[in-house]
């Protein structure tokens, strides 16, 4: 079944810098950390669940996976994407049956602007 | 120069670490990190002064739940858990204060509401260390005075035997469960202004001249006034309730006794049930002005005061409970 959704806009990052300075008052260099930092975990996250999808694992670890995505797309104050990531996860958990490749794969393309400073 | 607490912070995303630890950082705390419960009970284990332990739930290895059965099953020392959850995840959380967490922060975590949850669990922190260094002061008395052996345990076991009672036998005292195990807690307090007495009259072995008895009754106003003036700085209820049993616990039901007179119910409901555990324990122990009264002697003495020196209350608590009373003067024996 094809997932018809509308996306959220795609993550810049600007914004993201934008969000760690206001929201936590972080100085430059701290928020230079945390992108790198985000970047990380949400390269993590979408790789082990891009496996996960393509060799059939379990749905309570595609909702696992989901909910650690979704906590670092709301630490990043990108509520839309995470709002994505929490529906995998509720799904997951609910055990529907659903293209959940397509839908780590548009989130990984709405934040690939942040995954360029994980350094991986 | 400030006190640094040391906060464990378990979560196993990394990226979730760091941005806690630049928030706590910023509030002067020293954060140890650690990625599953696992690796945080080993920490644990390494570094006992750490006492507030921030968790996430869902880890891998062992998870958040696992994590704070394992520390409330190992606590010596009492650690304040706060978890991170999702805020439509009630569930968990439910589950985890269940299983003995203090708080909880939603994520994403702001960080104004983190430093308010930390304050919160070192403020209570900061309390029990106060009631273990108020104790240490009540054994310190003890020492000096010639109630050594099991006294101060004595006199906690009969204050929570008689407190227990008598919220069963009369609902209307409102003396729960909690409220007589907080009794017997402040109960070794009670002579705590001894320290301020002078040997010659503490150690005088045979009967006090009538000024040194008067001296001898300054304890009481002493250890209350010392125990409210601590209560004042730190507006913890225990310490009010231990100034009440150190000022009052030499007062007499029949309005005889010292330092305020007070009569009846005019005396706090714990100075009247410590008054009886330290009278009980006083007749039969032996000090260095008396032999030890047998159990049946000082029974007969209990029932003597009754409405006199005693709450009629107390007396008739002791006396259905005489062999509880028995049993553990006989467990705590000099």
């Amino acid at each position: 079944m094809k997932t018809q959704r509308t996306m959220p806009s795609k993550v810049s990052r600007d914004r993201v810098r934008s969000h760690f300075q206001e929201v936590y008052s972080l100085s430059r260099e701290q928020v230079e950390i945390m992108l790198k930092s985000s970047a990380q975990s949400l390269t993590t996250f979408l790789s082990a669940l891009e496996d996960a999808v393509d060799n059939g694992r379990s749905l309570p670890e595609i909702a696992r996976l989901g909910h650690g995505l979704k906590g670092v797309l709301l630490n990043m104050g990108e509520e839309g994407w995470a709002e994505v990531a929490r529906n995998l996860e509720s799904s997951a958990a609910a055990g529907k049956s659903m293209d959940y490749g397509e839908i780590v794969a548009a989130i990984r393309l709405g934040v690939d602007a942040v995954l360029e400073e994980s350094g991986l | 120069m400030g006190v640094h607490h040391r906060i464990l912070l378990v979560d196993d995303d990394p990226a979730q670490r760091t941005l806690l630890n630049m928030c706590l950082e910023r509030g002067d705390y020293a954060v140890v990190e650690a990625a599953n419960g696992e690796d945080a009970f080993r920490v644990l284990e390494k570094e006992p002064e750490i006492r507030l332990v921030i968790t996430d739930l869902d880890m891998p290895v062992i998870d958040g739940f696992d994590l704070i059965s394992k520390v409330r099953e190992s606590d010596l020392r009492y650690r304040y858990i706060i978890v991170l959850t999702s805020s439509e995840d009630k569930k968990s959380l439910v589950k985890a204060l269940s299983l003995g967490a203090d708080d909880y922060i939603s994520k994403p975590v702001r960080p104004d509401e983190l430093r308010l949850r930390v304050e919160g669990g070192i403020r209570l922190l900061r309390l029990e260390i106060q009631e273990e260094l108020i104790l240490s002061m009540a054994k310190l008395a003890e020492y000096r005075s010639d109630e050594t052996g099991y006294h101060l345990e004595r006199v906690l076991f009969y204050t929570r035997t008689l407190g227990r009672d008598l919220g069963m036998k009369y609902p209307h005292l409102k003396i729960t469960t909690q409220l007589a195990e907080e009794f017997a807690r402040v109960s070794p307090l009670h002579d705590i202004g001894k320290v301020a007495i002078p040997d010659s009259i503490l150690h005088k072995p045979g009967k006090l001249t009538s000024e040194e008895f008067e001296i001898m009754k300054n304890h009481a106003s002493i250890g209350g006034q010392l125990l409210k003036d601590i209560h004042t700085k730190t507006r913890s209820p225990y310490l009010k309730v231990a100034y009440e049993a150190a000022m009052y616990h030499h007062e007499r039901y029949n309005g005889t006794g010292y330092p305020a007179g007070l009569k009846g119910e005019e005396i706090p409901l714990v100075a009247r049930i410590v008054a009886l555990a330290d009278m009980y324990d006083a007749m039969t122990s032996e000090r260095c002005y008396k032999k030890a009264f047998s159990p049946e002697k000082a029974k007969r003495i209990i029932v003597e005061e009754k409405g006199e020196h005693l709450d009629p209350k107390m007396v008739d608590s002791f006396l259905d409970k005489e062999q509880e009373w028995l049993a553990i003067r006989e467990r705590f024996r000099d």
